[in-house]
């Protein structure tokens, strides 16, 4: 063997880098993450003696805490949705707890008319516009909501008014330009997806399907699976996956 | 080729990107052939975003890069080098919350192998709404190690390609793709510009770090110490000798299943110290990057760490047990 190679093969080896041939195109990103418990930190055994900069560091640590806790629970599977009134892009106001006091699932859609992943399911595949057609008359809501800033992509009455339009969505699409219930929300792409079962209870979130390609609409769609679950009167196996998408532009 | 056999893949990444064989076409590309200078027009909707966004020609330009000359027979780097617009991105293959990494597929004359992407240390990049992403700004040149065929003739041409599709974002994002390609001639070297281009990359990528038991590196001269432990439950600690300026940790992209949940990396994942505590949803394995940046040090030093599952809790609160 040569000397190149040699020295190739030393890093390779080295670092264990990356040498599989791929198998497939299957998604990281788009792929169920199990959940874990979020159960309370279990009480600690006494450590050793502790030293300045660790007592800092727990002060620190006590802070944000602190400060976490002014802030609202979060949002996971089995947790109540927060409830939010928004205005559509007609003007009228949509509150979540009247749509699931009257007995309603309620699919929340995290929306930016600029974002290509959105094209993606609006434009280039109809995936929305399709799910809302196979489940409006089945008491399931879909809501889009847009929480970006003035002045950031997507923003504006007019334009999501058009894009409504443009794309045939039959649902509202609501104007969060606060930022105010992305946030509650925790929601960080478009599209993010938000199942809310007649319980008002957070019954999935994530993504919408399982391939992050900014074209080609995944194998399995995560709300569909959720929405069939719940209508079949059975327990949502997939409650939470990782989205995909672009950044919501508080 | 016995090289590129006997090296243990990443599969759990290495399986994310599709590689293409001409000779051997694998299943799973079959779905997306590789396409004509005709079908690679981009479609209506892509073409009138890019027109409303005012944004015609690519903020992302990729080409082909060696690192040394083809010799038959032999493992050479082959990297894509992407050079973008300034304010402009594109995603490292890391946790991020948001965009999706550069995909490739390679078409290559018969014999000739390529392996997958190994990628160098990324830059954090934060949005309102503690949006958390690692990305590169830039350039960057993504390397996979080349197999040439033992039979290659010397002098004789092959042409390299590869079709690549990448996300590019700065306050918006624009899909993009291209074809590039490269003809190559055994024995022949290559320019200064990729030899440079492959040692950027070679200089940032990840240099690997064996934790013993305690959770302590090896001493490596020009490196780091680095420790990394299970303090208490769900708590890891990350501490890097010396004075640091900064220091970050990026996690692995998680695997198909599983994977742990960080709590507010947003904050956790930056300290201007030397350590780190991160909090994680799970006792599970984590992998990632750290970034240690040093003041005078014209670039951080990038150490790939991994740290096993923390075992049952009792009495391992204070001190990891040894293992035989």
């Amino acid at each position: 063997m040569e000397l190149k190679a040699k020295r190739l093969l030393g890093l390779l080896a080295a670092g264990a880098f990356a040498l599989s041939i791929a198998t497939g195109t299957a998604s990281a990103q788009g792929q169920p993450v199990t959940t874990a418990p979020t159960k309370e930190a279990q009480p600690e055994k006494k450590a050793e003696p502790k030293d300045k900069t660790e007592k800092k560091a727990e002060k620190a640590e006590k802070k944000e805490e602190k400060k976490d806790a002014k802030d609202a629970p979060k949002v996971e599977p089995g947790v109540a949705a927060p409830d939010f009134t928004l205005k559509d892009t007609a003007g009228n106001e949509v509150t979540l707890s009247s749509l699931t006091g009257q007995g309603k699932i309620v699919v929340l859609e995290w929306f930016n008319p600029g974002c290509p992943f959105v094209v993606k399911h609006h434009e280039l595949n109809k995936t929305f516009a399709e799910l809302n057609k196979k489940y409006a008359d089945k008491g399931v809501v879909f809501l889009a909501i847009n929480s970006g800033a003035k002045g950031k992509q997507g923003f504006g009455q007019e334009l999501n008014a058009s894009k409504k339009k443009d794309w045939g969505i039959e649902y509202p699409v609501l104007l969060d330009e606060t930022g105010k219930v992305g946030k509650l929300y925790n929601a960080k792409r478009t599209p993010e997806m938000f199942v809310i079962g007649k319980d008002g209870k957070v019954a999935y979130m994530g993504a919408i399907d399982d391939n992050d390609d900014s074209k080609t609409p995944g194998k399995v769609n995560y709300v569909a699976k959720a929405l069939d679950e719940i209508l079949a009167g059975k327990e949502v196996t997939t409650k939470q996956t990782r989205p995909y998408g672009c950044s919501v532009k508080y | 080729m016995s090289i590129l056999a006997s090296v243990p893949g990443r599969s759990g990444r290495g399986a994310w990107w599709c590689v293409a064989f001409l000779s051997v076409a694998l299943p799973a590309c079959e779905a997306q052939p590789a396409a004509s200078p005709e079908s690679r027009r981009a479609p209506a909707s892509e073409v009138e975003a890019r027109a409303e966004a005012n944004v015609e020609p690519n903020k992302v330009r990729a080409e082909l890069v060696l690192s040394d000359a083809p010799q038959p027979g032999q493992v050479i780097w082959l990297g894509v080098r992407f050079q973008i617009q300034d304010e402009w991105h594109i995603y490292a293959d890391a946790l991020n919350d948001t965009g999706v990494p550069p995909k490739v597929e390679w078409t290559l004359p018969e014999g000739w192998t390529v392996g997958a992407w190994v990628w160098p240390g990324a830059r954090r990049y934060t949005q309102p709404g503690e949006i958390l992403d690692h990305v590169y700004e830039r350039e960057v040149t993504l390397l996979a190690p080349l197999s040439v065929p033992a039979g290659a003739k010397p002098g004789s041409e092959a042409m390299l390609r590869a079709k690549l599709d990448w996300l590019v974002c700065k306050d918006i994002c624009i899909p993009e793709e291209q074809v590039a390609s490269k003809p190559v001639r055994i024995g022949t070297e290559p320019s200064d510009a990729e030899r440079r281009a492959v040692q950027r990359a070679l200089d940032a990528l990840p240099r690997p770090t064996r934790l013993d038991a305690a959770g302590v590196g090896p001493v490596v001269e020009g490196e780091s110490k680095v420790e990394m432990v299970w303090t208490k439950p769900q708590t890891v600690v990350i501490e890097v000798g010396g004075p640091v300026e900064k220091l970050e940790f990026v996690p692995d992209r998680p695997p198909a299943e599983g994977g742990v949940e960080f709590e507010n990396l947003f904050e956790r994942g930056i300290s201007p110290r030397g350590r780190l505590e991160l909090k994680v949803k799970s006792e599970a394995p984590i992998k990632g990057t750290l970034g240690i940046f040093r003041k005078g040090s014209p670039r951080p030093e990038y150490r790939s760490v991994s740290l096993a599952a923390r075992e049952s809790v009792e009495d391992k609160d204070s001190k990891p047990a040894s293992k035989p």
